[in-house]
């Protein structure tokens, strides 16, 4: 057992904010890292010490790990947080801060090695009686391997990072000649975003509804979960809606599903958070998808029905405690929902925008949390993730969570840059979503078609045309007159100064 | 006293600013009262209702509005704009060739077609890094490519030209 009372926080955005709060709030002193491109940023602002780490490319800056453990015993930090994304499930970073002598804010080099390659996850889980998707254990060789293996499994498969997750070196593939362009681009991507090209193959499961599971273990063997989270509303295969509980687990499955989840973490030693993913189909019958070895991006949705503070706990587990909770002290409360706000072009097939935030009020007010990495004058750069914010609303009931989320959203100000704000305002008054019987597929299927035109676009932008024009008029006119009470200002003055003799 | 015309998606509407506290929409006369206007920010009363109303203005003549969660892009141009405007677009639609431009700034990873090359609608024509993703770009024209413009493995600034097609 060792108190902490440092951590260095590897990570930058709206998860380094979230961890500083946890710092804050437990009496531990924050460091972040920033690159030269967030300068400003605010989860530099907010720790109570920041270090430049290098130049904008996370891999001269975020992903540096000589730079970031050096840091750490310069500064004598006596933990790490890796937040998600970046180094959180790189088990030779992992490795390198135990052999440093420093916590790791996470589980073992061991466990991450386990989990961190999904196809040695996959070898693992089924040996654990935990049920997978069809497809191959090992990594694909080389095209024909993959034309041979897709053959033998039946289109259409999935192309999937070993090494991988959130989306990057996946890619769906419905036939044999459109196989070795998409093998080629997944392992680009694979090798950029993970550093290694390692690709395995997996069955695409139709239709699934994607389930995942909070559990906490700490270093003597306890388990918990804290229950299901509801993840199917995606697009480009990444989560922008996920809320908990989800509305179509029921009691018998989720009794299945924890179990199962549980087993999962248990097959590999794992103390920490974690998640397990799990595709589910329109049977309940669920497969492995992957286990995250760390924070999830939807984390507060759990928090908010449990009222369990996940990085809190991280926190504690890392000191080597034990969990601070038996499974039956924890219940399952109301209904949470996380919107992700990105810098995204909703009419562009999601492509990411840039800029600067020249002005962002928060939403607030009963059953509202917003963690954000943004502020006023912020810059969204190029070489992240483009997820600015998440608003999380909870609810006693799943009606009251979304209502309150609609208007959330509506008080929530973003100028400056593209955002995807407008998506949600569409889904959360979806048919489907209000009924819970969505998919993965929901946003390609019933979204899409309805870019062209801004048919998406629902009655209460109708109504607000009219304003929006009296709006601008008020507006351009205003900087009209502005601009004529200014040369008679200056001209005026100018002759008083002498200027014009 | 000021005259403009907005347009909305394909909609216009004629405002009619008539004086610090009348402005007439369509022909329809309405009081307002500006309680507030500062930079990306306006507030104004109409009826009983006050609108406290962000704003971004993209350049001379487009904004964009947000009010209710909404975001709203608005053109405002005077009358004279307005007819010097339908006057370039109608010789614009004279003209055949159609541009490609990178929706996004990043890395031109790949251009996928050769000058001379046919392309249909919804076919893919590069491939862009941005933001650790590849992005395709498909066209939104059939045609023949013109010219290509970019090499690959440059860096693009968003609305940079990739290519035209004829």
């Amino acid at each position: 057992m060792q108190k902490i009372k440092k951590i260095l926080i590897v990570n930058r955005g709206e998860i380094a904010v979230r961890i500083i709060a946890a710092c804050k709030e437990l009496g531990i002193r924050s460091a972040t890292i920033y690159s030269e491109a967030d300068k400003t940023s605010l989860h530099a602002r907010l720790s109570d010490e920041t270090y430049l780490i290098g130049p904008a490319p996370a891999v001269e800056s975020y992903l540096n790990i000589e730079k970031i453990i050096n840091l750490a015993k310069k500064i004598n930090a006596d933990a790490i947080h890796p937040g998600y994304g970046f180094l959180s499930e790189n088990a030779e970073f992992i490795k390198a801060v135990e052999e440093a002598g420093i916590i790791f804010i996470g589980p073992s080099s061991q466990s991450v090695e386990l989990m961190g390659s999904k196809t040695a996850a996959r070898r693992l889980m089924e040996s654990n009686n935990v049920p997978i998707v069809p497809g191959t254990t090992e990594k694909l060789s080389d095209v024909e391997d993959a034309i041979a293996t897709a053959k033998k499994i039946g289109f259409p498969v999935m192309l999937k990072a070993s090494a991988g997750g959130g989306g990057k070196g996946m890619r769906l593939v419905y036939s044999e000649s459109e196989l070795p362009e998409a093998l080629e681009r997944a392992q680009n991507e694979s090798l950029k975003a993970f550093g290694s090209p390692d690709i395995y193959m997996e069955k695409f499961i139709e239709n699934p509804k994607h389930i995942e599971v909070q559990i906490l273990g700490d270093k003597f063997g306890n388990y918990i979960h804290l229950f299901e989270r509801e993840c199917s509303i995606q697009r480009r295969h990444q989560k922008v809606v996920e809320e908990a509980p989800s509305v179509f687990v029921d009691g018998e499955v989720r009794r299945k599903i924890t179990e199962a989840a549980i087993n999962a973490a248990r097959a590999c030693n794992y103390y920490n958070a974690g998640t397990i993913e799990f595709l589910m189909d329109k049977d309940h019958n669920f497969y492995f998808l992957e286990m995250n070895t760390r924070l999830q991006v939807e984390h507060p949705v759990t928090e908010l029905i449990t009222g369990v503070d996940l990085v809190k706990e991280q926190i504690n587990i890392a000191e080597g405690n034990e969990l601070s909770f038996r499974q039956r002290d924890i219940k399952m409360h109301g209904h949470a929902i996380e919107c992700r706000v990105y810098a995204e072009d909703i009419e562009n097939n999601f492509a990411p925008s840039t800029g600067k935030i020249k002005f962002h009020e928060l939403p607030a007010g009963p059953g509202v949390r917003v963690d954000r990495g943004i502020d006023s004058e912020s810059e969204v750069p190029i070489y992240y993730d483009p997820l600015l914010s998440k608003v999380i609303a909870w609810g006693s009931t799943r009606t009251e969570a979304i209502e309150r989320m609609k208007r959330a959203l509506e008080e929530y100000i973003i100028v400056g840059v593209t955002t995807n704000i407008e998506l949600f305002d569409w889904i959360l008054n979806h048919k489907v979503f209000l009924e819970g019987t969505f998919d993965n597929n929901f946003l390609d299927k019933e979204f899409l078609p309805l870019v062209k035109d801004g048919k998406y676009k629902n009655g209460k932008y109708e109504k607000l045309k009219e304003l929006a024009a009296i709006a601008t008029a008020l507006i351009e006119s205003g900087k009209q007159n502005k601009l004529i009470a200014d040369v008679k200002h200056n001209g005026q003055n100018n002759w008083l100064l002498g200027k014009y003799e | 006293m000021n005259k403009y015309i907005i347009s909305i998606d394909n909609s216009k509407i004629e405002l009619n600013i008539r004086d610090a506290n009348t402005v007439s929409m369509n022909g329809k006369d309405i009081s307002y009262d500006i309680l507030k206007n500062e930079s990306n920010k306006i507030i104004f009363k109409i009826n009983n209702r006050i609108y406290e109303i962000f704003y971004d203005e993209i350049n001379e003549n487009d904004f964009y509005i947000y009010v209710d969660g909404q975001r709203i892009k608005t053109t405002i141009r005077t009358e004279l704009e307005e007819k010097i405007n339908a006057l370039l677009k109608k010789k614009d639609a004279g003209s055949k060739a159609t541009e490609i431009k990178a929706p996004m700034p990043g890395l031109l990873l790949k251009i996928l077609k050769n000058e001379g090359e046919e392309i249909n609608v919804g076919e893919p024509v590069a491939i862009l890094e941005a933001m650790k993703m590849e992005n395709e770009i498909r066209s939104h024209y059939k045609g023949k490519i013109a010219k290509i413009f970019v090499e690959e493995g440059k860096s693009v600034e968003k609305g940079e030209l990739i290519l035209k097609i004829n």
